[in-house]
């Protein structure tokens, strides 16, 4: 043990030399992934749809309205509509004309909002069918306005205006007692799972922020692996003196020990740090996550300090493996 | 040129020497990468797919069924299933239940089951969303057919027509809703690829790639200075040297970008090979401000450290692991300042568009001064 610490000393004298101008960037990484752990996990996660009103009626009013946890409505211009959707600011662009609440009740039902998506995004329709869908209490209600006032035209003109208001007050009161359930019962968790979820994993399933985590996951985990990466380059640079240090009589295993010490310390450091910002926003589980791939990473760093003959390759093979790691995640998620 | 072509060689011995002892690692990464492209290869043509099991099996059902499913073939993959599975696959499994068609065309309520098997969270919200969506228009025409039958009930009108009128906003309000997608006049912009599809991170990593390829590389120059800090006292002057860089840039460039080509002939993406001239020259820019950069650092440790974290940062906010669409409104103004978000731009352009020559042109000559200014660094330095 004596031996483990006395090399540890050693060599962290060596290793962390120089750190005071890596510190800056240090901070900034803490402050950067306390910023985005904090920001996207409360906030982000959703996405973008532009819409241009160029009518202003209940029905135009409709669109912006929409209630979602994963669609941003945003009201634009149709100039900053376009080039935010070729700048993929955007998944789709609605414009909803002049006039098209008139066609409705004219009965038309083709072509009334224009929808703009680059080509092949298969989200866009989607979305848009979300969308169209949402406000289609609001396209029934012209509907049946004009479906009433034919009614009243060819049975009894004279009291239309009357019957319209209390038809209308009717429409609302019913609309009004309904209640989500009635035709759809919607669950997330297939019935022969429920006794295999443990009550933790299946609240962790309703929690907001899953792809957003996934986000700052793959952000927080590249910039630590960096991080560790610097500190195992280091030490790297110093096996030239693996011979004289085995000379003094210590082993392999204290040289390894040591290197682990070497590069757990920053790692502790930066996950107590973290942990404010983790605890402050009720992120421990992505902290945890967090940690558990640290931990990996440090391995990882460890065994390749021991494969790698040539320094130069060392950080070229080391992200290479990182990115295949995003590459291959971002794929499976993807496709489930 | 002897000089040159010795000094390439010299390089690119050293560099393979380097390559090779790793080269049982290297075939892994390779069978790995490999991996990830068949997987993008195969990626499902839809979005989603949805299965349903009809538990109602009179005519009446299916009808109303097959319309309710047909409404939603544009966006999705439907599928019938014909029993209930143990263990259900696709985004999301249906349940009708026997007499569900009937109630609901009476207004009762006797709700259809539906499960979101999807693990991805986004999907998961999106799907339950547009359920609740599907449910509202269910809703929304009960209470406005509703109401317009009190008034029918009103103009006491007898039975016949009543039943006519009834029958004709149903009809109506059922044909709406099951034709919803036609109330959009579907315009799609250009061929720019779109944020979640396989060509849009196709571009995203290639370039990615590129530039943590010319950290890479920029960062040998540091060792290069060391090594050959005595190659200046023999016959080489500084152009030899710098051009003998330049081709070896060149060539790496080359190699990657034809890497690329055929990564993309494999994953089946088409689009104007103009793109690939472009991001090759895009890349040689950028390598040639790097090796100026360099000159800043003495370690290619610290150097590479700084670089790809600097290349993290921006190449998350310039839309690589997410589509920028994705990140909040406020971020958008951040985005467009980082230089990462406005090369990918440029270069998808390319691939819609064709290389643009005057582009080219441009990028030519914006060389032109940063070449001079690597020949100027070196004489000054002379790397001693």
């Amino acid at each position: 043990m004596l031996k483990i610490i006395l090399l540890w000393q050693v060599k962290q004298r060596i290793v962390y030399r120089g750190l005071a101008a890596k510190l800056s960037i240090g901070v900034f990484v803490v402050l950067l992934t306390g910023l985005l752990t904090a920001f996207w996990i409360n906030q982000s996660n959703a996405v973008r749809v532009y819409v241009v009103m160029e009518e202003s009626s209940p029905l135009a009013e409709a669109f912006l309205n929409i209630k979602s946890q994963r669609i941003i409505i945003e009201e634009t211009d149709l100039e900053r509509g376009l080039s935010g959707l070729r700048q993929y600011q955007a998944e789709a662009l609605i414009i909803i004309p002049k006039g098209a609440s008139e066609k409705i009740l004219s009965g038309q039902t083709q072509n009334i909002f224009e929808l703009y998506y680059l080509h092949g995004n298969q989200l866009a329709p989607f979305l848009a069918d979300r969308i169209i869908s949402d406000v289609f209490a609001q396209i029934y209600d012209l509907a049946g306005n004009r479906q009433l006032t034919e009614l009243y035209q060819k049975y009894r003109k004279h009291a239309l205006a009357e019957r319209k208001r209390s038809y209308q007050q009717r429409v609302a009161e019913l609309e009004k007692d309904m209640t989500t359930g009635r035709y759809f019962l919607i669950s997330e968790i297939w019935p022969n799972q429920l006794e295999r979820i443990p009550a933790r994993e299946s609240k962790l399933r309703d929690g907001q922020g899953k792809m957003a985590e996934l986000g700052i996951l793959i952000t927080a985990a590249g910039i630590n692996f960096i991080f560790l990466l610097y500190f195992g380059l280091k030490l790297l640079s110093e096996r030239n003196k693996n011979d004289r240090i085995k000379l003094a009589g210590f082993y392999s295993w204290h040289m390894l020990a040591s290197d682990a010490l070497i590069l757990l310390l920053p790692q502790l450091l930066l996950f107590l740090v973290l942990l404010v910002p983790a605890w402050m926003y009720g992120a421990l589980s992505f902290w945890i996550k967090l940690l558990l791939i640290g931990l990996i990473s440090l391995v990882f760093n460890l065994l390749l300090i021991r494969t790698v003959k040539e320094k130069q390759i060392y950080f070229p093979v080391a992200i290479g493996v990182y990115m295949l790691g995003i590459v291959i995640s971002l794929g499976v998620i993807w496709n489930r | 040129m002897q000089n040159v072509i010795l000094l390439m060689k010299l390089d690119m011995i050293l560099h393979g020497k380097s390559f090779w002892r790793m080269k049982w690692q290297f075939l892994f990464f390779v069978l790995i990468f490999s991996g990830a492209v068949l997987m993008a290869v195969h990626q499902p043509p839809k979005l989603f797919y949805i299965n349903y099991y009809n538990e109602d099996t009179s005519y009446a059902s299916r009808l109303a069924i097959d319309n309710f499913i047909s409404a939603l073939k544009g966006i999705a993959e439907i599928r019938e299933v014909k029993n209930i599975p143990e263990n259900p696959s696709g985004d999301a499994l249906v349940i009708f239940p026997a007499g569900f068609a009937e109630k609901w065309q009476h207004f009762q309520s006797f709700p259809a089951r539906i499960y979101i098997l999807t693990k991805n969270p986004i999907y998961q919200a999106l799907l339950i969303e547009s359920f609740q969506a599907y449910e509202s228009i269910m809703m929304a025409s009960e209470s406005v057919i509703s109401a317009y039958n009190e008034e029918l009930d009103y103009l006491q009108l007898p039975s016949e027509q009543w039943i006519n009128a009834n029958v004709q906003i149903s009809l109506d309000f059922l044909a709406m809703a099951f034709n919803r997608q036609q109330f959009f006049d579907v315009k799609n912009l250009e061929a720019l690829p779109a944020a979640l599809t396989k060509s849009y991170f196709y571009f995203s990593f290639s370039l990615f790639g590129g530039l943590f390829l010319s950290i890479y590389w920029s960062s040998a120059e540091i060792e290069r200075r060391r090594r050959y800090r005595r190659i200046f006292l023999s016959r080489i002057t500084s152009w030899q040297y710098l051009i003998a860089n330049l081709f070896l840039t060149i060539l790496l460039v080359c190699i990657y970008v034809l890497v690329l080509l055929g990564i993309a002939n494999i994953m089946g993406l088409s689009f104007d090979y103009g793109y690939f001239p472009g991001l090759a020259l895009v890349l040689l820019v950028i390598n040639l401000i790097l090796r100026i950069l360099t000159v800043f650092f003495q370690s290619e440790i610290d150097y590479s450290t700084i670089g790809v974290a600097i290349l993290f940062v921006f190449a998350l906010f310039g839309g690589v692991f997410l589509p920028i669409s994705f990140l909040p409104s406020a971020w958008i103004e951040v985005v467009h300042l980082t230089p990462f978000y406005q090369l990918f731009l440029f270069l998808t352009k390319q691939a819609v568009t064709g290389l643009n020559l005057s582009v080219m042109i441009i990028w030519l000559v914006s060389a032109l001064p940063l070449v001079l200014g690597n020949w100027l660094l070196i004489r000054r330095r002379r790397y001693a």
